[in-house]
């Protein structure tokens, strides 16, 4: 049978001080008509430069170096044309259309939308320019923008995130693509967005019976939506099977590690992440040999002694690139089943609370003209109440712009509410002056986001991480400061004798383990995480969440862990606060949440989360969520869910529901639970 | 975006402002006896006493500026001591001149650079690029009474085709000798103007055709003059918007050397004189006309960055 598209072999290569990167190392897939696969891989892997390279879209100084790509209705391979002919811009656009990770910048600023969709369909379906205004319109009215005719003069910064991308789809759909790919399309929106757009291009791919390609990190995501899955590692395909066959029979041991590394929102509350150990080898320095053997937990002696392997039909369509045969690999599973797992770290529950926080509320001023007159407010967070308890982790999730980090910096006091109360330990801190402060500082520390910008590029580890020894007086003598920083790189997991590096020179989670010990040096009681492994990939994230527990375990910290990923957050919290436009609507603990959730917005946002697993996926109730978060100048009156919410009534949108404990620590601000 | 503009001039006459303050202290703050400066050393003491009145030198500071000011607004800019004739009829045969000259040179120059900046950036890392980068980086740095001289000693002593001096009007009389007179002195304005300009839509250019929008635009499939011209040079365009204000600006700075180069008798050679024999009230009116220009283009610039730029245009 022939396939509507079929790449073979594909290299492609960059330039990098000289030396010559292999980013996509013999890359092989095929795409059926209607049909949707799904490329995952981490970051590097080389999904995305193979679509790039299929439409010769990659820039100098990266370059094609081999490969076919035969799409249906073309004579030759598709490589053959040139980068700008006449053909391959046929193709792209026209039977092939993309869509991209950043809807911030993926459309032109100084172009307006329609402008952006009419030219595409200009290009490639030899309308004129008013029939083609005309298809825009609809194509925009599909993707669900309101007022279309007149969000045609708009410009893309006039569009929230999400917006952007519908338009994205309209555009890539415009021009009847017989394949549509979507590369990493959702990563930078929320997951209730995410879950409404990737249902959108679903919906229209079935409707008009393209095939469409997802390339993302996002294992669930394939799970969800894809027919068949293709596992990059390192510029390689790894492995490809269909969905179900792919999570219930995993071939490879890449894609054993991976889904034993990443948390799951339907995980039982002890299940232990088994990171893989090691990282992705350089490209540049790949060596000849499977890939992924310094980090195989299968490997044998004869993985490093022949080449890469290539893939092969381990059963009916089900392909692996592994040497192993089944009974090494049986063999070799038994043996890593009888490994003692590491137990998840026991941790001791205390009594009493180490924060209490009541109605805190933190404002921003509008301000307007040249005399910066005050014309206005932004009700950041409102009637925010919570405790946590010495030794205990409480989630934060919400989406963006729901104050999780503004309640965050208030705790640190790096805002001062405009009222309510925090209470540290029983002492209250909410209007300390600076000098007050002092002494509490170093008990509330910080893990940041990007372990990237958060360093200090020219500061030594050894100096980030003891700075603040210094400066509490923790350490009275040199030789005190040495060990106490020699301890926390151990107690963090990082070789002492690296620490004359700067940041640089570490990877990713290597970093963040940095960030970690600069965060533990000052001896804190609560340590507040605010999106502490988004930035890195899937296989060190578990790496970084096991090494949290251990801490905590160890040393009896409390952590305030705010989050965007709920499998994450309901992985390592005892229980979790949901946010939503800077009210609090439900607080639970874990599973007491997850199978009793009681607010609608939480119902929403657990049933946008996808979980990696096409049987649990299938049979999920999935609960609709209308529209987008508004921005919080635009809070609605009363519930400030209600606009969204399908149980709203008369008394939602007149008053707001106050935070009531429902029995057994379960607070919900919802007027259905009275 | 009227109330853009509004906000603009509002601004651009406060700095108006300012400048006339500066300018006005540039003479009483000068050392030196002013009636001195004027008249000369040997003035008789009735002469010294007409004009140290007629000069309001016995009010205030203040009241003397105000008093300027209004007449300086009725276009009354005092008497030229150099040529003993009101200082606004003195620039009236002079300011054309040098404004005809920057406004060719400016209009031969931007297009000119932009062209050469996206061939460059276009065909970045090749060799066309290393030639036009190579010679932008040296006129760049090339004085323009330098290049003046150079042109001169070419193409008026050796070759003899163009004359080295003098300066007409095209619509007054001879075309051609027109051209004849002003091919050299455009040639060294706009050369300066070429270079930068180049360099900077070169940087700019090679900076937005990175930007995801553009690899969204080929991945349409759209043709690479429309990749280049629609989708990366109307962003490309916005940082050079900001440097043709400076340049219009160092136009006028240059005509100073350029027009005494080759004898034009032009605003720039006239400030040079005014400047050398002391004659404050040229100096002055010079002064504030090219803030003046300078504010325009300033406001001019500005209205252009809201029409390229959307981002500007609609908060």
């Amino acid at each position: 049978m022939e396939h509507l598209l079929e790449l073979k072999n594909i290299q492609t290569e960059f330039k990098t001080d000289g030396k010559r990167v292999r980013a996509v190392d013999g890359v092989s897939m095929y795409l059926d008509e209607g049909e949707i696969i799904g490329i995952v891989g981490e970051s590097g892997s080389g999904k995305s430069v193979t679509m790039m390279s299929m439409l010769q879209l990659i820039s100098s100084p990266g370059r094609v170096t081999g490969g076919e790509v035969y799409l249906k209705g073309e004579q030759e391979n598709v490589l053959n044309y040139g980068s700008d002919s006449e053909e391959i811009r046929r193709i792209r656009g026209g039977k092939i259309s993309m869509i991209f990770q950043e809807p911030m910048t993926s459309l032109n600023p100084v172009l307006t939308i329609g402008y952006q969709i009419q030219e595409n369909i200009m290009e490639h379906l030899n309308l004129s320019k008013e029939e083609a205004r005309k298809q825009t319109i609809e194509m925009l009215k599909m993707v669900n923008i309101p007022d279309a005719e007149q969000r045609f003069h708009y410009y893309p910064q006039q569009f929230s995130g999400g917006m952007r991308q519908r338009i994205m789809i309209a555009m890539a759909m415009s021009s009847h693509p017989t394949i549509l790919v979507a590369d990493e399309a959702t990563t930078a929106l929320d997951v209730t967005t995410q879950s409404q757009l990737l249902e959108m291009i679903r919906d229209i791919a079935k409707k008009t019976g393209t095939a469409v390609i997802i390339v993302t990190h996002n294992l669930g995501i394939v799970a969800r939506f894809a027919e068949r899955i293709y596992v990059m590692y390192s510029g390689g395909v790894m492995e490809m099977a269909h969905a179900e066959d792919l999570f219930s029979h995993p071939e490879h041991p890449y894609t054993r590690a991976l889904l034993r590394a990443i948390p799951r929102l339907d995980d039982p509350k002890e299940r232990v992440l088994i990171p893989i150990e090691g990282l992705p080898p350089n490209p540049a320095e790949r060596p000849e040999y499977c890939p992924f053997y310094d980090r195989c937990e299968y490997r044998m002696d004869k993985c490093k002694k022949e080449i890469k392997p290539d893939l092969k039909e381990i059963r009916k369509d089900h392909f692996a690139a592994c040497l192993l045969t089944e009974e090494e690999k049986k063999q070799k599973k038994r043996e890593i089943d009888e490994k003692e797992v590491k137990k998840a770290p026991l941790r001791k529950a205390y009594k009493e609370n180490c924060l209490e926080v009541s109605n805190i509320k933190k404002y921003f001023p509008i301000y307007k003209g040249i005399m910066r007159k005050k014309v206005g407010e932004v009700k950041a967070i409102e009637d925010i109440t919570f405790f946590l308890k010495k030794g205990e982790t409480l989630g934060i999730v919400g989406e963006s712009g729901c104050g999780k980090t503004t309640v965050a910096r208030c705790l640190m006091r790096v805002y001062e509410p405009e009222s309510g109360t925090i209470l540290f330990k029983g002492r209250e801190i909410t209007h300390l002056k600076d000098r007050e402060l002092k002494k509490i500082r170093p008990k509330i520390a910080m893990i940041f986001q990007d372990p990237f910008s958060s360093l200090d590029p020219r500061q030594t580890a050894e100096s980030i991480v003891g700075e603040s020894l210094k400066l509490n007086g923790a350490v009275k003598t040199k030789e005190e400061y040495h060990t106490k920083v020699d301890e926390l790189f151990r107690l963090v997991g990082l070789d002492p004798s690296l620490k004359g590096r700067v940041p640089h020179e570490f990877s990713g989670g290597q970093r963040q383990r940095i960030g970690i010990a600069r965060a533990l040096s000052s001896n804190p009681d609560i340590i507040i995480c605010d999106e502490p492994i988004s930035a890195l990939d899937v296989s060190i994230q578990a790496q970084i969440i096991n090494l949290l527990e251990e801490l905590q375990a160890k040393l009896g910290i409390s952590y305030l862990f705010i989050a965007h990923d709920l499998a994450v957050v309901k992985h390592i919290s005892d229980r979790i606060l949901v946010m939503y436009l800077g009210r609090i609507m439900e607080i639970a603990e874990c599973d007491e949440l997850y199978n009793n959730t009681l607010h609608p917005y939480t119902k929403a946002l657990l049933s946008a989360v996808p979980v990696a697993d096409p049987v649990v996926e299938a049979g999920r109730k999935r609960v609709p969520i209308r529209g987008e978060v508004p921005s919080l100048t635009k809070r609605p009156i009363g519930c400030p869910f209600q606009d969204r919410c399908e149980h709203a009534k008369e008394k939602c949108r007149e008053a707001v529901p106050p935070l009531r404990d429902t029995g057994g620590g379960h607070f919900v601000a919802c007027f259905l639970y009275e | 975006m009227g109330i853009y503009i509004l906000k603009r001039i509002a601004q651009m006459g406060i700095i108006l402002f300012i400048i006339s303050v500066f300018t006005f202290m540039l003479m009483s703050f000068i050392p030196g006896d002013p009636v001195y400066a004027m008249m000369g050393e040997e003035v008789s003491e009735e002469e010294y006493q007409r004009v140290y009145y007629e000069l309001e030198l016995d009010k205030p500071v203040i009241v003397r500026y105000f008093s300027w000011l209004n007449k300086a607004l009725h276009g009354d800019l005092g008497q030229s001591t150099q040529f003993h004739k009101a200082t606004s009829e003195v620039l009236g045969e002079r300011v054309p001149i040098t404004i005809y000259l920057a406004f060719l040179a400016f209009l031969i120059s931007i297009p000119l650079g932009i062209l050469f900046g996206v061939i460059s950036a276009v065909f970045r890392g090749k060799g066309l690029d290393n030639v036009v980068t190579l010679i932008a980086n040296i006129t760049a740095c090339l004085p323009q009474f330098w290049v003046g001289v150079l042109v001169m000693y070419v193409f008026s002593l050796k070759l003899g085709w163009l004359p080295s001096y003098g300066f007409s009007f095209p619509w007054d009389g001879d075309i051609i000798t027109s051209l004849k007179q002003t091919a050299m002195p455009l040639f060294c304005l706009s050369l300066g103007g070429i270079a930068t300009t180049t360099r900077q839509t070169r940087s700019s250019m090679l900076e937005v055709i990175r930007q995801d929008y553009v690899r969204t635009a080929r991945s349409k499939g759209l043709s690479r003059r429309k990749v280049i011209f629609v989708h990366a040079l109307k962003n490309g365009l916005i940082p050079v918007i900001t440097i043709l204000g400076m340049r219009l600006g160092s136009m006028l700075g240059g005509s100073m050397f350029v027009e005494s180069v080759f004898s034009i008798p032009g605003m720039g050679s006239l400030f040079v004189k005014a400047i050398t024999s002391r004659d404050m009230p040229v100096v002055q009116a010079c002064v504030l006309i090219t803030a003046l220009v300078a504010c325009m283009v300033n406001l001019l610039t500005d209205i252009l960055y809201a029409v390229v730029d959307p981002r500007i245009r609609v908060e």
